[in-house]
């Protein structure tokens, strides 16, 4: 009796409590508003108190109360509280706000209705009440554009919503009843399910219905909030999932059209989204696409999807309803909602900023933020079902998704002001949109609760979100190197970071780092490795961003690359999860054909783009110019190398059985020896002391890629060891770096020289730093490339050619480097240039340490290290420390290095200065161009993908305008047509009138005398 | 005793013209009411077992009209009543006139008399008579106050009102030639003997082709937008709330329902039924005067009730007397609307009048709960209606028609939400900045109504909640 | 054959009746046409039905519509002359149309050969209209009242307005 008690009072209270409202609000605005919270605050501790009795399926008169009901009503009811809360002060200075907040409360009053209504008819009627009531609150500003666009969206749902309930008609004349419990199981007809879908696809703004939601971004912005992201557009999928999941079956082929249809819907939208200029149209556009990720998760028939679409209601509510908010504080302070006039406001509105950049994140499912979950759920349950192509527009889709929100929030907040100004908003508006953005953090924290009780629902066991890690010597050792690593960049940062403005920011993010880096080095589970590896992005985005002024391009640049690999990264795994029927990494193990191979492409790319390989390179030189160096030492020097290859060496050996026959081995190889020379050409020609080192952080892991691609254990042994020693030598190349610019404030190679008398302790790191990467004996560099040397011949003479020709490349472009840095006359300006103080060279000469050690006691790290990660059958029958035993290749080596040595005499000795030392080869006929193209971005994939993906948003926008076109001018035109018509025939000519009418009889009279 | 709802009317009528000067005015109005209202109260109490007990009922042989009280009469009296209440208070408010309002009161007890008649009689002659006895009485009314615009439109509506007299008069004359007489009873009985002759078809396609006519069915509807448009406030109140529906449509429902019967003629009422509701709903949407929108409206609300009696089921006979009741509830309402704006804006032109949801709160919610209702938006009472033409047509098998029915009720929202567009939500004209809701007497119908639209709308489903069903 | 040329006769008047441009003539060609018609009616032994047609609509409704259209004022010749060649001209095809419905009837050979299976009784006419149709004389009795009302607020208001 308790609950139906509760029932009753979550639906009717706000039903017949909103027309107290105004009559209320005629006497106390205060106690009205207070009022109004109270009425929705009544159905949310309601629905909470039913979450006990949630399996319970009680019911009361048309009310039903079963796990999907309480779900989706706490939701609804806990966005709808903060968004009323978020009006008080919103909607303060308007007209009519009597009537305002009558709608708001009978709209979420119905939306209660709805979500408990256990009959076809009061879900109905419940349906209809909240298209009112958003008929209203979508025209509240009355001119006539807004009413304009308020009946559109009522009449195109009205639409739907009749040909459902003509379905609701034909269901009743099947089963005679009109209670959804009496007719679980049925199977309905196609015709029925096609009717309820229009009436579905209408609400929930999807393809070819969706236009309304975006033209109803004219209503005020906590309607919109309301309305078209957290509650109106549920409703739509709601349905469905209380329809086609909790009630009836239906056909398979449904499982392929809707899902179909949504992608549609997805891609379509998003590439509105990426042209539109105004910001509430283009949260719309958001909605509308990340809707047809829920439309995706619900109908493809596995419970995983499921969960997931059903969870994504959750998290789209919180995030998208945080970024409407959010838009209304900035539309209301900046009186205008016009991107292109905005910019720079993440200054005058930080928190603001923040909890925008926060809900955008979620959107995006990137990690901490609980959008991350429940993309992965939906696009696993899509890998699951086997609908390759629909899967693939999905995850088409969630880039595009990165790309709409990060242009938003680019064109608003960072960049400079264009010509808006605008404080931030009242202290009530702003803490509902960062409580908004909190609960989309918190909600990771508590995950396990909302996926376990919606697995529950469907009676499924739970799904196993677990922390679960294991403590193996690769994953420990990767660990331990990142820790170690970041300790010492730490120390190093103290003195450099020293009095720079965001020291703050930039040791969380450093630290978040470490510790997503080790929970990716230690995850045992599939998505708990993926959560710990996509988080990576946001302190990315972040470290970057706090470069400079216009570091945020480079910021947007590298978060929008790695993004868009870890989404195939997330495919991937979904997909080998599904093959391996298993999350728990330590117990897969597939081979690399059919469907296997193409998850281990997924991955790859996924490995590859972390690790920085080619083409997914773009972003690091950017970096190197902008970002903080201790960063670049960090992140993309070792911590990205050591994650990568990490993965690349799990995915490889363990996880997939990567054979030396496979194409995909040829594949790697390819990729790294075009790594290997196309990086390190580029790395050749630059004048910049960073920009220079951050290509050669890009060749290097070419040489750990065609290592391990080369499936032979010569090869991937040198390949690992190449990850550890790159991540040493290349760390301490870039500290040294950092001590110049310390000293001189510059890393231009141009006004640098003769550092190295002024410098001494940073010179000699640099030496032995540099003789490890050009591969010099008895460094540990040497050693490593041997291996892949070895390797690479196995396998094939050209990928060695490529790998030796690397080395030639590097040690010239080093020798150019160190000459002209510390070589040569010292520049003027940096005559009191002097030595860095010990926090700063303690790393330094640590790493330079450890490149000695490493090289002439390279048993240590092969026999203790990176032996024990391989199968001992594998290691069988070779030996792989203490002096290479192939004296063939060292002689080579030793040539390839001489080599260098005389190219860089003759260089020097040509142009006259250790910078010019490679002008004869950057300036050498057809190179030259090559070089100029490059320069000028041409080559770069981030730039040719930005290239594809406008093109793309043209035409889907396109797609997008016709449809629009066909409901709001073609229907509109039909219609006068038959007005004009009917107008035309009612001339007012009597004798017209009765010869109808005669004409009419004497049809009835022959018909009736026939 | 049924006589009783036809000479209480006249009683009526000759005492308030018999009455001496100084309060005649006042006393009409307040018989007429009265006459209204005791037949509300009539028809409500209505169980048999009363009829017969009055001490009247000894007359019973002498006055005894040969009438009878079915569900349907009782449902279309107490439309009747409701509605002539509500055009009365139209008048009352609006009128101030000795000459007009005697005329009006004594006309609509005539109009009252015939409405009656036409609900209980059970005989086609006598059906034809009460339905002209309606007829002259309302196309009076209409010209009432005699200008040249009513004259118009009332020689519209005359001349083919006479065309649909000429032609049911010739169905009764063929019916005698077949039948002993022409009362249902013996119609139904000898319909079936006489199928191999054309006579019975031919008697039927007559009448029903007048009958049409009257109801303002697609193709035969020529006359009534401008019928409706011209008629003074009040008068379109009862015009479109009750008398073409009682003289047209509610004698097509009886005509079918007790007379007729075979499928062909069902056809016909789903064809012209669905040919009104999109032609009616596509011609309102052209318009920008209130009452042509509404008559227009009509047109097509009438079709839905066509389209629920075509079905050709108890459900769709029960489907078309609801929905018959709830649009002229709604249908009066939203007319006594449009009189208060024609009363307070001085014109119901949408080119000159707009924004007034301001200045006129009770009327713009009022009408936009008569509008909603009329669309069809639930918890309406024209929802269930809708709903249960729609079911009556689907469970029937006339799927097609299902279709049509719900698909139009997106048009007849787009017109009403037009409507509201033009009238309430645009800029305030200037010269309509001292305009102000009308006065109680005026609001009192449209408040009244509404109220029952909604009580309605929510006592069903909670009836049906609470275990009705 | 009498009754042929009656029926010839009666469409001829009616004929005139529609074409006249002078409302006191169309008067007259209904009183004349429900005079024709009572003849037929008599020939075809129903003297109730002639009876009440003789009373009302050649003698009632005439004497009404004629004191009627003596409250209306002449027309000038010209504006008379207009207006019967404009009548001429809106109803040419009427006789057509009647000659084609005829032509058509005859063709088409309605199959009347149905007996009347219960002929009228003679009866007295009291208990006739008393017994059998007071529902119909009752109808009756409330179009005439209406039509009272009818005159009241067409003429006599009419000269309340001029007032």
């Amino acid at each position: 009796m308790k609950n139906q008690a509760l029932v009753l009072s979550a639906v009717l209270f706000p039903v017949i409590g909103a027309f107290l409202l105004p009559l209320v609000g005629i006497w106390s605005k205060q106690w009205r508003n207070w009022l109004a919270f109270g009425l929705i605050a009544l159905p949310l501790l309601a629905s909470a108190a039913l979450l006990p009795a949630a399996f319970s399926g009680a019911r009361v008169l048309c009310f039903i109360i079963d796990p999907l009901s309480v779900f989706m009503a706490l939701v609804s009811a806990l966005i709808g509280l903060i968004i009323v809360l978020y009006s008080h002060d919103y909607i303060d200075h308007y007209d009519n706000q009597n009537e305002y907040y009558l709608m708001v409360v009978l709209f979420l009053g119905s939306m209660m209705g709805l979500v408990y209504a256990n009959n076809l008819i009061a879900l109905y009627v419940f349906w209809e009440l909240t298209a009112i009531a958003s008929w209203r609150l979508i025209g509240f500003y009355r001119s006539p554009k807004e009413v304009l666009k308020a009946d559109k969206a009522f009449l195109v749902t009205a639409f739907g919503a009749l040909l459902m309930l003509l379905a609701f008609v034909g269901i009743y004349q099947a089963t005679g009843t009109l209670e959804l419990t009496g007719m679980v199981g049925l199977t309905l007809p196609v015709s029925l399910v096609a009717l309820i879908m229009a009436g579905i696809l209408t609400k929930s703004a999807t393809l070819p219905f969706h236009t309304w939601l975006p033209d109803a971004g004219v209503a005020p912005s906590p309607v919109t909030a309301l309305l078209h992201a957290a509650v109106l557009v549920k409703i739509g999928v709601y349905v469905f999932a209380r329809l086609f999941l909790a009630t009836f079956a239906v056909d398979a082929v449904w499982h392929t059209i809707i899902p179909a249809l949504a992608a549609a819907s997805a891609l379509v939208a998003a590439g509105a989204a990426l042209v539109e200029t105004d910001i509430k149209r283009i949260i719309a556009y958001s909605t509308v696409s990340q809707i047809a990720f829920i439309f995706l998760g619900l109908a493809i028939n596995n419970i995983v999807g499921v969960v997931g679409g059903l969870l994504y209601i959750l998290m789209h509510g919180l995030a998208k309803a945080g970024l409407f908010l959010s838009a209304g504080i900035i539309e209301q302070n900046t009186k205008t909602k016009d991107i292109t006039l905005m910019g720079g406001l993440i200054k005058t509105m930080p928190i603001t900023a923040i909890a925008f950049l926060a809900c955008a994140f979620s959107v995006m499912g990137i990690p901490p933020f609980g959008g991350f979950f429940s993309k992965y759920l939906v696009i696993a349950g899509a890998m699951r079902s086997g609908n390759l192509w629909i899967a693939g527009a999905f995850v088409l889709g969630a880039c595009l998704t990165i790309l709409y929100l990060l242009r938003l929030f680019v064109l608003v907040f960072l960049g400079e002001p264009r010509g808006v100004v605008a404080r931030e908003g009242t202290p009530l508006m702003v803490g509902c949109v960062a409580l908004l953005a909190f609960l989309s953090l918190a909600a990771t924290v508590v995950i396990n609760q909302p996926i376990n009780y919606l697995m529950k629902a469907f009676g499924h066991a739970d799904l196993g979100i677990g922390l679960l890690f294991r403590f193996d010597h690769f994953g420990l050792f990767t660990a331990g190197a990142i820790i170690v690593i970041a300790a010492l960049v730490t120390l190093y940062s103290l003195v450099f970071m020293q009095g720079k403005e965001s020291i703050g920011q930039f040791y969380l993010y450093l630290w978040l780092t470490v510790i997503m880096a080790v929970g990716a080095a230690l995850a045992n589970n599939l998505i708990l490795f993926l959560f710990c590896w996509e988080g990576l992005l946001l302190t990315l985005f972040g470290l970057i961003y706090i470069g400079g002024q216009h570091s945020f391009r480079t910021a947007v640049k590298a978060f929008t690359i790695v993004g868009v690999t870890d989404l195939c990264l997330m495919a991937g795994l979904a997909l080998t999860g599904f093959l391996a029927g298993t999350f728990v990494m330590g117990d897969i193990s597939l081979p690399v054909t059919g469907w296997p191979a193409l998850a281990y492409g997924l991955l790859l790319i996924g490995a590859l783009a972390k690790a920085g390989a080619m083409p997914f390179h773009s972003w690091i030189p950017d970096a190197a110019k902008d970002a903080p160096l201790p960063f670049m030492a960090f992140v993309p020097g070792a911590l990205e190398k050591l994650l990568g290859i990490y993965f690349l060496t799990r995915i490889s050996l363990e996880m997939f059985r990567l054979t030396p026959d496979s194409s995909l081995s040829y594949l790697l190889m390819i990729i790294g020896g075009a790594t290997i020379i196309l990086a390190v050409g580029m790395a050749l020609i630059q004048k910049d002391f960073k920009k220079l080192l951050s290509y050669h952080a890009i060749s290097q892991v070419g040489y750990m890629v065609l290592g391990i691609g080369t499936a032979v254990p010569a090869g991937i042994v040198g390949g690992l060891f190449h990850m550890i020693n790159n991540a040493v030598y290349k760390s301490a190349l870039f500290l040294t770096g950092g001590a110049v610019e310390k000293e001189t404030g510059t890393t231009d190679l141009n006004k640098l020289g003769g550092l190295g008398r002024q410098m001494p302790i940073t010179f000699a790191c640099f030496i032995i730093a540099a003789l490890s990467i050009s591969g010099v004996p008895p460094l540990n560099g040497f050693f490593s490339k041997e291996l892949v040397y070895d390797g690479a011949l196995e396998r094939g003479w050209i990928f060695y050619l490529l790998a030796v020709g690397g080395s030639f490349l590097t040690a010239a472009s080093f020798l150019k480097l160190g000459h002209a840095a510390f070589l040569g006359k010292p520049a003027a300006e940096h005559q009191n240039a002097k030595e860095v103080a010990w926090p700063m060279l303690l790393p330094m000469v640590g790493l330079a340490a450890v490149c000695v050690v490493f090289g002439i006691y390279n048993v240590l790290p092969v026999k203790y290290l990176i032996q024990p990660i391989l199968s001992a059958q594998l290691l069988a029958g070779h030996h792989f420390y203490g002096l290479p035993s192939n004296w063939l290749l060292i002689a080579v080596s030793a040539v390839v290095l001489l080599g260098a040595l005389l190219n860089h005499w003759y260089g020097v000795k040509k142009s006259g200065q250790g910078l010019g030392a490679v002008d004869h080869i950057h300036y050498a006929p057809g190179l030259h161009q090559a070089y100029d193209l490059a320069e000028r971005k041409i080559f770069d994939p981030y730039e040719l993908g930005l290239k594809l993906v406008n093109a793309l948003a043209w035409l889907l926008n396109k797609i997008d305008r016709l449809i629009d076109s066909l409901i709001d001018h073609w229907t509109v035109k039909v219609t006068e047509w038959g007005t004009t018509a009917v107008r035309w025939a009612h001339g007012g000519n009597i004798s017209a009138y009765v010869s109808w009418s005669l004409v009419g009889s004497l049809v009835l009279l022959w018909w009736g005398l026939r | 005793m049924t006589y009783l709802l036809l000479l209480l009317p006249l009683a009526a009528l000759v005492i308030m013209n018999l009455l001496p000067g100084r309060f005649r005015v006042r006393s009409a109005l307040l018989i007429t009411g009265a006459v209204c209202i005791i037949q509300i109260g009539l028809v409500l109490v209505h169980p048999t077992g009363f009829w017969d007990r009055l001490i009247i009922a000894q007359l019973e042989p002498v006055l005894g009209f040969n009438l009878q009280i079915t569900w349907l009469a009782l449902v279309m009296m107490a439309v009747a009543g409701l509605v002539s209440l509500a055009a009365l208070l139209v008048a009352a408010a609006l009128w101030q006139r000795e000459f007009e309002l005697l005329n009006f009161s004594s006309l609509l007890l005539i109009a009252l008399i015939g409405m009656n008649g036409i609900a209980m009689v059970n005989g086609l002659f006598q059906l034809y008579i009460f339905i002209e006895v309606t007829a002259l009485a309302t196309f009076i009314l209409i010209c009432l106050r005699r200008d040249r615009f009513a004259f118009e439109g009332v020689w519209k509506y005359l001349l083919l009102s006479v065309v649909a007299s000429v032609l049911m008069l010739t169905a009764v004359g063929l019916s005698l030639i077949f039948s002993p007489s022409s009362t249902f009873l013996a119609l139904r009985a000898t319909i079936p003997l006489a199928a191999g002759s054309f006579l019975p078809r031919a008697a039927i396609a007559l009448f029903l082709s007048g009958l049409l006519i009257k109801s303002g069915v697609v193709p035969f509807h020529g006359w009534l937008p401008d019928a409706y448009q011209a008629a003074p406030a009040p008068v379109s109140v009862l015009l479109a709330g009750v008398i073409t529906k009682a003289t047209g449509v509610f004698a097509l429902i009886r005509f079918v329902a007790e007379v007729t019967g075979p499928a062909p003629v069902y056809q016909v009422l789903l064809l012209t039924g669905a040919l009104s509701v999109v032609v009616g709903a596509l011609g309102a949407l052209g318009q920008t005067d209130v009452k042509r929108l509404l008559a227009y409206s009509s047109i097509s609300q009438v079709g839905y009730i066509i389209m629920a009696l075509g079905a050709g089921t108890t459900f769709g006979l029960i489907a078309a007397m609801f929905h018959f009741f709830n649009h002229a509830i709604f249908k009066s309402q939203l007319f006594a609307n449009a009189a208060a704006l024609e009363a307070r804006a001085g014109s119901t032109d949408l080119n000159k009048i707009s924004g007034l949801g301001g200045r006129m709160p009770v009327t713009s919610v009022t009408l936009l709960i008569g509008s909603l209702s009329t669309a069809g938006l639930p918890p309406l009472a024209g929802f269930w209606s809708k709903l249960a033409v729609i079911m009556a047509l689907w469970l029937a098998g006339q799927s097609l028609y299902a279709f049509i029915a719900a698909l139009a009720s997106v048009l007849t929202l787009a017109y009403f939400l037009f409507l509201q567009r033009k009238l309430f939500f645009n800029k305030l004209s200037p010269e309509l900045s001292g305009v102000k809701e009308a006065g109680p007497l005026l609001l009192a119908p449209a408040v009244g109504l509404a109220a029952l639209t909604v009580i309605i709308g929510l006592a069903l489903p909670v009836y049906w909640l609470l275990g009705g069903r | 054959m009498l009754n042929i040329m009656l029926l010839v006769l009666l469409v001829l008047i009616a004929l005139w009746t529609a074409l006249t441009p002078l409302l006191l003539r169309a008067a007259i060609g209904l009183a004349l046409t429900s005079v024709v018609l009572t003849i037929i009616m008599f020939r075809f032994n129903a003297p109730y039905a002639a009876a009440f047609e003789l009373s009302v609509c050649a003698g009632l409704i005439p004497v009404i519509f004629i004191s009627v259209i003596s409250l209306t004022h002449r027309l000038p010749l010209k504006e008379f002359l207009k207006r019967r060649e404009d009548r001429l001209r809106r109803f040419w095809p009427l006789p057509l149309l009647l000659l084609a419905v005829a032509a058509g009837l005859f063709f088409v050979r309605i199959p009347l050969n149905i007996t009347l299976p219960w002929p009228e009784t003679i009866a007295d006419v009291r208990v006739v209209l008393w017994e059998y149709r007071r529902t119909y004389l009752f109808g009756q009795l409330m179009v005439l009242l209406a039509g009272v009302f009818g005159v009241l607020v067409l003429f006599r208001g009419r000269n309340e307005n001029e007032r």
